[in-house]
């Protein structure tokens, strides 16, 4: 079926379990599709837009109201809707680093991060993780004392992920922040992995910063996410443009610099709101669906010669796994090579695993049924049984 | 259920017509008010019905075996936009 010309409908999330690394959490809910629905049109958030002309001001539909709970939920005091949450890190780049300065990030931080800092011409440095593959807030504390001997000045900021991309092992934020602050500096708590999915308290961890990606874990579409701080940061951050026009001295005093004006103005932020009560309700039962994905793990496991990269007993949904010892040695001899395993799950309706990859390889078992989780946990042994590897 | 917690809510006309649709509190078909199109209304509430099945299919796949309490939400979506489609039809005929 084709929607136009050669764009097919997209129907993977109807007819397979999609195990898929980054898509799992950003699957929409039925509101949030009947708002795209009813708000796909380009400037759909605009129709009564009244001054001061700004798309948090916007009180029909309520999305002014939608920003204050944006903030009571992750416990900060502003929060805006950004392009994703790398806009948001852009954002922070922008208005709180200089030229040349160091921005801290993880060993295992997201390649955004370092975009955002080259953006704002500044540097990174990573903070490197201990033998557990984590950041603890030691490691943080040593590199600023690392940097700013070097450099006779500290970092201007500290970037670090609660559970990274790659392994989604979960970082010590809270000793992060606590050793940032013993320094001066601040911290942006990217919860790209968190936010939207398990509950997050930015005073509670002490963060200057929280920082969620929409379409990742808060059930809309791309490109969405929030940025949210502390009335310290706010005036920084959410600044105001000064600028005059030298010819017609126009100006466009309450128009947000970092933001470059309004963020999200169609059926983005309207999908992200209709979701949000669900989004709100699904965090508190976080630690049901890890404990789906160790049961997937688990099955896993059971496979001789299988091994969880990640950090174990999970503490996330998403999961990298090393299957050399087990289906590799199959793609090794299969006249299909890699690309056997991915065929034989879908064959049993399950995909996102990478196509082709049967060494280490993620998935994401993020907002699946009980029913289902079974399923693809029988269906991996269901496969290593079939080519006798149980 | 409280209905400012309700996810989806509908304001009837005594003749049957949707008066405004809300979803999880948003006001989606009257924030002008002014009167809405029955048309619309219908159009609405016909592809709104049809979603909540695409998500039931989701929930279900890949194999769509549907529990009793599933089976009853399919056929309760179903008579929505069909009953939605029959008005619709009726509107655009007249």
């Amino acid at each position: 079926m084709k929607i136009a010309g050669n764009i097919p409908v997209r129907e993977v999330e109807e007819n397979f379990i999609n195990i898929q690394p980054i898509q799992a959490a950003g699957r929409l809910t039925a509101e949030a599709m009947k708002a795209l629905i009813a708000y796909g049109d380009g400037y759909s958030t605009c129709d009564q837009c009244r001054k001061p002309f700004r798309l948090d001001k916007i009180t029909k539909p309520p999305i002014a109201e939608f920003h204050s709970e944006l903030s009571r939920f992750l416990n900060m005091d502003e929060a805006r809707v950004t392009p994703g949450a790398r806009r948001a890190f852009q954002a922070v780049c922008l208005a709180l680093v200089e030229k040349g300065d160091t921005v801290l990030v993880s060993a295992l931080g997201h390649y955004t991060e370092f975009l955002a800092v080259e953006n704002a011409k500044a540097i990174v440095r990573e903070v490197p993780t201990n033998d557990l593959n984590i950041v603890t807030g030691d490691a943080v504390a040593q590199k600023i004392e690392e940097v700013t001997r070097e450099q006779g000045k500290s970092p201007a900021l500290v970037m670090l992920d609660h559970f990274d991309y790659s392994l989604a092992n979960e970082h010590d934020v809270a000793g992060a922040a606590k050793a940032a602050h013993q320094y001066d500096i601040p911290i942006l708590y990217n919860g790209a992995y968190t936010v939207g999915i398990k509950p997050v308290d930015g005073k509670a961890l002490g963060v200057d910063f929280v920082v969620g990606s929409g379409h990742k874990s808060m059930a809309s579409p791309a490109p969405s996410g929030v940025l949210a701080t502390t009335s310290g940061y706010a005036d920084t951050v959410f600044s105001t443009t000064q600028m005059i026009g030298d010819v017609t001295g126009r100006q466009f005093g309450v128009k947000e610099v970092q933001m470059l004006g309004c963020t999200l103005m169609g059926g983005n932020i309207l999908a992200m709101m209709a979701s949000f009560p669900t989004v709100r309700r699904r965090v508190e039962g976080w630690g049901e669906y890890v404990t789906k994905s160790n049961y997937v793990v688990d099955a896993l496991l059971s496979i001789k010669g299988n091994m969880c990269v990640s950090e174990y007993p999970r503490k996330h949904t998403l999961s990298k796994v090393d299957t050399t010892g087990s289906f590799d040695t199959v793609a090794r001899i299969h006249k299909r090579r890699g690309f056997f395993f991915s065929d034989e799950l879908k064959q049993r309706g399950i995909v996102g695993a990478f196509s082709g990859a049967t060494r280490a390889w993620k998935l994401n078992t993020y907002g699946l049924s009980w029913d289902q989780i079974r399923y693809v946990a029988d269906a991996f042994k269901e496969i290593a049984g079939k080519y006798g590897l149980l | 259920m409280h209905s400012a917690n309700k996810p989806f809510q509908a304001r009837v006309a005594a003749n049957g017509s949707f008066l405004s649709i809300k979803i999880n509190n948003i006001k989606l078909l009257d924030y002008w008010g002014l009167g809405m199109d029955n048309a619309v209304d219908n159009l609405f509430e016909a592809l709104f019905a049809l979603t909540d099945l695409r998500v039931l299919l989701r929930e279900t796949a890949p194999l769509h075996k549907l529990s009793a309490e599933q089976q009853m939400q399919a056929r309760e979506a179903l008579a929505r936009a069909k009953v939605a489609l029959s008005k619709l039809e009726e509107e655009l005929q007249e």
